[in-house]
């Protein structure tokens, strides 16, 4: 049983995405079974089962992680060819599917009982006997009857069937050969069909080679219990000839077969050893309720989402503006002036809570991260011979999906350093007075809009001496500086950093802490290392929350990087100054046979403003220069932005400038940059629409 | 809004309060220490449009963006050796000193003398909100309200 309820709903949402894949698969497979086995099916079918495996031992439900295991060997023989696929066994495995996905969720919640695990056990151990007394019986009766490979190969499921019960009912098979003209075919074809029909069965119609074109030539299988002159009597009057099948001893062979292939619905017996029958109520009569009340959806859709709020929360803060102006102009009355602000004023407040809402729906929780973290810790420390104790804290926290997934491998190789490098051997640990058993700490919490995750070991800790050292060796530091502890430990972040002479296998070379923190960077977050000679040592990562991926183009004005989203950006171009009409504040390009209004970005944000168009020395002198000018979609209409240069297009990550940057117009947040640097993320609309550009 | 006098005290004892005092230009202003998370250097400062005029800018600190506020109005100083005081909770907000004198820990007292708020003077410190003042070196310190300096 699961008994966090965040870690259980986060279980179950993960579970029921592959036993949706699961169930729908298997009931394609059912509709196939009698065709030739999709082989990519099966395989779609075993990851499912494989993924539901490793989820249920990462939560320790061991019982369910077990009957998964005898599932997938089903699957495992299935695609080996080793187990034959008919429609009862596909029928079966439909209902084992069921019957796992209402295990799963009951053990989850710790209510499934001894006697739920049994039925699925022994349906699933059914499958497995039937399919095989199936493939041998299958095998037998046709090689019995005498088809080459290539006829058994053409013969379908339920064609093969119908041998089994004429075998069974002791009937004698023929092999009927057959050339019929090609302009009479139809008719003489179902002719012949209906007179075999009368006296027997005609299990299956074979083409075979004709060697004259006007002609097509078959070979009919069929069963009956008149006798062999009957049927070549019956068969030449079509000009075909019949022979009969099989070798003397099949008759025998096949009373033995009987037993094995014996069909559970005829008697009461059988039908107890159905394993349909065996099945639960709960496996039978499978529930439509959901095993989780959370919908999955792409973190694009999600992202889509955002953008369309942000748009109107926009929208309805021009709107609450225009109501203010309105207002005055008006001349309404007291209740129409409030009521008109009182309805601008919400709804604005409403689309950024909106926004917020829909930035919470990306959060999920640390639990799955640190429950793996902690199952990885456990097994490294097992391989290396060491003995750890994981505790984890604060599985609870919630960061957006996908800095959670950024942050899983920094976290692991940090972990991993911790088990093989930090933590010492149990004879060392009691010697140093430590109990034997190492202990290592992963906690996480919030601050603000920042999370805070350490992982802590009691181990050696860090020798500062010899990192100091070793970056001196390195260059990556000059021998002669000053360094406080802090500072002296944070270099071993620094690119080819080991104080380890043999690097072990396990911590692995390529990806050194380097690595870890520049992920973190790019997170726009940071990471800290603290320790203390023989008492451990403890790694600090600090990340944003919630994140925003945009595609912005960078530029720069006025020597400061800015940001912009490229979905407000029609076109790049650089501009002749001489092309450039009218005055400062009043000034038009010619864009697309239209005068469009242009205005210099440094002139928007107070940075500086004409100097751009007075500048002489950017890309070029002489005649040669050109401005560099972004066509901006305000509404409908565009907008040309001289900027000092274009950068690059690159994807970022926006970071919110908190609860103050209500205050601050024209800015949705901003990006970190290489070397401290801040570029703005500038929202061109809101900044064009309050500048009085007659826009 | 009537506001608390406190005074230094050598001695601190149940009530008194720790503050940090810091420095802008001529000026000395306090903040709870409770309400600080820590002091850095501060980092190059980007400007930010259409703000408050006391919003110097934006500057990227331990993993979030921080909105510098300078108590002395002056817009992003990059190249002058300052330190930002960083505000604990959620606002993402560091006021900028140029010189950090230390924690100090002050004792409530019933009124003001006369003669102190005599020597009230008209410094430009008066005119961001607080919510008590003290003396200190002949200086009058506003212990700030930063909630109220948030929206201001």
């Amino acid at each position: 049983m699961i008994e966090d309820k965040a870690l259980l709903k986060e279980y179950l949402s993960e579970a029921e995405e592959f036993l949706d894949s699961l169930l729908s698969d298997l009931d394609l497979l059912a509709r196939r079974a009698g065709a030739k086995l999709d082989i990519n099916l099966v395989n779609r079918i075993f990851r499912a089962v494989h993924s539901l495996k490793g989820l249920s031992g990462m939560m320790r439900l061991d019982e369910v992680q077990t009957l998964t295991h005898e599932f997938e060997d089903i699957l495992d023989d299935l695609r080996m060819g080793q187990l034959a696929l008919d429609r009862q066994s596909a029928a079966s495995l439909q209902e084992a599917g069921a019957g796992l996905a209402s295990l799963l969720a009951a053990a989850a919640k710790g209510s499934a009982v001894e006697e739920d695990y049994e039925k699925l056990r022994e349906l699933i151990s059914s499958i497995a006997r039937g399919a095989q007394a199936r493939a041998r019986r299958d095998k037998t009766a046709v090689e019995e009857i005498g088809l080459s490979e290539r006829e058994r190969e053409l013969l379908t499921e339920y064609e093969q069937q119908r041998i089994i019960e004429n075998y069974n009912a002791k009937r004698s098979f023929y092999s009927i050969s057959v050339q019929l003209e090609v302009a009479r075919l139809d008719r003489e074809y179902r002719a012949m069909a209906a007179r075999l029909g009368e006296k027997g069965e005609l299990i299956t119609t074979l083409p075979e080679k004709s060697a004259d074109p006007t002609n097509v030539a078959f070979k009919l299988l069929f069963a009956t219990d008149i006798r062999e002159a009957q049927v070549r009597q019956l068969v030449e009057s079509f000009g075909g000839r019949a022979s009969r099948m099989g070798r003397s001893g099949w008759r025998r062979a096949g009373e033995a077969l009987s037993v094995v292939v014996r069909r559970p619905r005829r008697g009461k017996e059988s039908e107890s050893k159905s394993p349909a029958a065996k099945l639960p109520l709960a496996f039978g009569q499978e529930s439509l309720q959901p095993l989780s009340p959370s919908v999955r959806i792409e973190l694009a859709q999600i992202d889509d989402l955002s953008g369309l709020a942000h748009e109107l929360a926009i929208e309805a803060q021009k709107l609450a503006s225009m109501a203010d102006r309105f207002l005055k102009a008006a001349g309404l009355g007291p209740k129409e002036r409030h009521d008109l602000k009182f309805s601008a004023r919400r709804m604005e407040r409403e689309f950024v809570e909106l926004e917020e809402r829909l930035v919470e729906l990306r959060m999920v929780s640390l639990a799955q991260t640190f429950t793996r973290a902690a199952r990885v810790a456990g097994r490294l420390a097992r391989e290396l011979g060491k003995s750890v104790s994981v505790e984890l804290v604060g599985r609870e926290t919630q960061i957006d999906k996908m800095i959670a997934d950024r942050i899983a491998d920094p976290l692991y190789h940090i972990l991993r350093n911790a088990i093989d490098h930090g933590l010492e051997f149990p004879d060392e640990r009691r010697l140093a007075g430590k109990s034997a058993r190492g202990r290592i700490k992963i906690e996480a919490g919030l601050e603000g809009t920042r999370a805070i995750i350490a992982i802590s070991d009691d181990g050696r800790g860090i020798d500062a001496a010899a990192v100091r050292n070793r970056a001196v060796e390195i260059g990556a530091f000059p021998e002669d500086e000053e360094l406080s502890d802090e500072e002296t430990l944070s270099l071993i972040f620094s690119p080819g950093f080991s104080t380890v002479d043999e690097v072990s296998a396990l911590s692995g070379r390529g990806v050194g802490l380097d690595a870890v923190e520049r992920t973190i960077h790019e997170l726009g977050g940071e990471i800290r290392v603290f320790s203390e000679a023989g008492k451990g040592t403890r790694f600090q990562l600090v990340v944003p929350t919630t994140l925003v991926m945009i595609s912005a183009f960078i530029v720069e004005a006025s020597h400061w990087r800015y940001a912009i989203n490229v979905g407000q950006i029609i076109e790049l171009l650089y501009v002749n100054p001489a092309d450039v009409s009218g005055r400062d504040g009043k000034r038009t390009i010619r864009w697309r046979d239209s005068n469009i209004r242009l205005v210099e970005l440094g002139y928007l944000l107070g940075t500086g403003g004409a100097r751009v168009l007075h500048s002489h020395g950017s890309n070029g002198s002489n005649g040669s220069w050109r401005v560099p000018v972004l066509i901006a979609r305000i509404g409908e209409r565009q907008v040309a932005v001289a900027v000092d240069e274009f950068r690059e297009q690159r994807e970022i990550i926006v970071k919110s400038l908190g609860p103050l940057s209500r205050r601050i117009k024209g800015v949705t947040g901003a990006v970190d940059l290489e070397g401290g640097d801040v570029a703005l993320v500038l929202d061109l609309p809101g900044l064009l629409t309050r500048r009085s550009m007659g826009i | 809004m009537e506001e608390t006098i406190y005074e230094l005290t050598d001695l601190p004892t149940e009530g008194d309060i720790s503050v940090l005092v810091f420095g802008v230009g001529e000026n000395l202003f306090a903040i709870n220490v409770e309400q600080t998370e820590g002091v850095v250097d501060c980092p190059r400062v980007t400007p930010l449009p259409q703000s408050p005029e006391h919003f110097a800018g934006v500057s990227s600190v331990r993993g979030r963006m921080t909105i510098v506020i300078d108590l002395s109005y002056k817009r992003a100083q990059n190249g002058k050796k300052q330190r930002l005081i960083l505000i604990r909770g959620e606002a993402q907000m560091g006021l900028v000193a140029d010189r950090v004198e230390g924690v100090v820990s002050l004792t409530p007292v019933s009124e003001p003398s006369r003669s102190r708020k005599a020597e009230e003077d008209e410094s430009m410190n008066e005119s961001w909100p607080a919510t008590a003042h003290f003396r200190s070196g002949g200086h009058r310190v506003p212990l700030l309200d930063l909630e109220r300096l948030a929206e201001r």
